[in-house]
This record gives structure tokens, C-alpha cells and sequence, in this order.
């Protein structure tokens, strides 16, 4: 990890064309600004990374994990359950 | 032997054999690019959507991976009070403008028990249907979930229930 140290309306450019600032400082917090062209995408790590294992989850939904939700669906008890 | 992959062309219609669905037919003007690929799968950027049986959910079926399919649905079948706010950065990368022509859904996660199944609000997908470019976003609303449980504690479908707030 490269690291620098930063005053605040200073920036850190990175690759060609991302550009980020620190724009304050305030306790433990620091407020940043990105700048980066449209195409790339910025989050905060936590989100980026919990919606990627979410995707990863939804791609793996099983046949019969679809076919109980369908069951659900239509009002049907589980399958090894007795009806109600 | 012919291979997974393969699609064929007839007449207006192309075939994919999806692994998850069989076979599929869907005409080219259906195909939807992202600009980026879903977080998670960055390579994967022509899929086709595919009705689930005749009710509200679809399979987002990757056209580059046979393997790889998403189940979606309408958000607002579940929770109509839904306000994402979309990026103006992710409008711009989609080429949106007013008069806006838009779809957006939301990745749905079925777990073995499917009461307990959830829906990403937080990262829907938005297609721009005037180009067919589309993009998972990350709404700007602090309040929805990655994992949104569709049904509420006791696993019976409400009307609004088990909605999040705003």
C-alpha cells in the first residue's frame, strides 16, 4: 500500500484521470471528494463489498430453492411438510 | 456434439442454452448491455431477461456464461412505496435523459428456505430501454438494505409489510 500524508485541499491523483481530495477533517472523520470519469465507480468499501457477495449469493440460488419460493408463492405448504 | 455456448440464429430469433433454463429464444433488440458488469462479475456484460413462470419474477441470464443467471423482480410488487435515488453519475453512464425510458429491478437471493429470501434494494439494476445499456447502481438513500427480507417474521406474505421505512 502506498502511503502519503495529506493536508487538507490536497489531492492524491491516481492512474490517469481519478483525482481524490481532502476536502475536511473533523475528529476522526475525513470528508473526501472523487474525482473520477463516469464510467468508473466509486463506494463506500463496505457496501461494494457486501453487494458483490449478495450478487454472488443471488447467482447461486439452487433449482430447489426456486421451485420451494415458487411453492411459497402459490400457497403451498414446503415440500416434507404436510398441509395445513 | 454442439457446445453450451453456441447460439444459432433463426431468422429473428437467437438460442442460448442457459443452464439454469434450457434453451431460451429471445430476438436481438432484447439483449441488454451493461456498462459494467454486476459488482462481482465485472467480464459478464450481455444478458437477456427471461419471464419466471407467469408471475412477477424474471432470470437475468448472462449471454457469455451459461452458468450465471439472476433472479429479479419488479420492486414495487413488494414494496410500492420504493424511492431509489439513482446517481447523476450512473444517469449519465447510461445515457438517460428526460423524457426518461427506464426499467429497473432488484436481484432477489433465495436461500434453502425461501422465507427467508431477500431483495437487494440498495444495488437495483437499471436499463435504459432507449440504448439497452444498463448498470447496477448503489441508490444515494441511506435507509434501504442489501438484504431485504420480502416476507416479515412468520414467513407470510403482507401487503407493505416488512417494508422499509422512507
Amino acid at each position: 500500500m502506498l502511503v502519503l500524508t495529506r493536508k487538507i485541499m490536497e489531492s492524491v491523483v491516481i492512474g490517469d484521470d481519478i483525482e481524490v481530495y481532502i476536502l475536511e477533517i473533523k475528529g476522526d472523520r475525513v470528508r473526501l471528494g472523487i474525482k473520477a470519469p463516469r464510467e468508473v465507480s466509486v463506494h463506500r468499501k463496505e457496501i461494494y463489498e457486501e453487494i458483490l457477495r449478495s450478487n454472488i449469493e443471488a447467482a447461486s440460488a439452487s433449482p430447489e430453492a426456486t421451485r420451494e419460493m415458487d411453492r411459497l408463492l402459490d400457497g403451498k405448504p414446503p415440500t416434507g411438510e404436510k398441509g395445513r | 456434439m454442439r457446445g453450451k455456448e453456441e447460439t444459432r440464429e433463426m431468422g429473428e430469433l437467437e438460442s442460448f442454452h442457459s443452464q439454469k433454463l434450457g434453451w431460451i429464444r429471445f430476438r436481438p433488440d432484447q439483449v441488454i448491455e451493461f456498462v459494467e458488469g454486476l459488482l462481482g462479475f465485472p467480464e459478464l456484460r450481455r444478458y437477456v431477461l427471461i419471464d419466471h413462470r407467469k408471475g412477477v419474477f424474471m432470470w437475468l441470464q448472462s449471454l457469455e456464461d451459461p452458468s450465471i443467471a439472476f433472479l429479479v423482480v419488479d420492486p414495487w410488487v413488494f414494496f410500492p412505496h420504493y424511492s431509489p435515488e439513482v446517481p447523476d453519475e450512473d444517469v449519465e453512464a447510461l445515457g438517460l435523459e428526460e423524457p426518461y425510458n427506464f426499467s429497473l429491478f432488484c436481484l432477489v437471493t433465495v436461500p434453502a428456505d425461501p422465507r427467508k429470501m431477500t431483495v437487494n434494494l440498495k444495488g437495483p439494476v437499471v436499463v435504459n430501454l432507449n440504448n439497452r445499456r444498463a448498470k447496477q447502481v448503489v441508490v444515494s438513500n441511506p435507509e434501504y438494505p442489501i438484504r431485504q427480507p420480502v416476507f416479515p417474521e412468520g414467513g407470510e406474505e403482507g401487503q407493505g409489510e416488512g417494508e422499509p421505512e422512507g
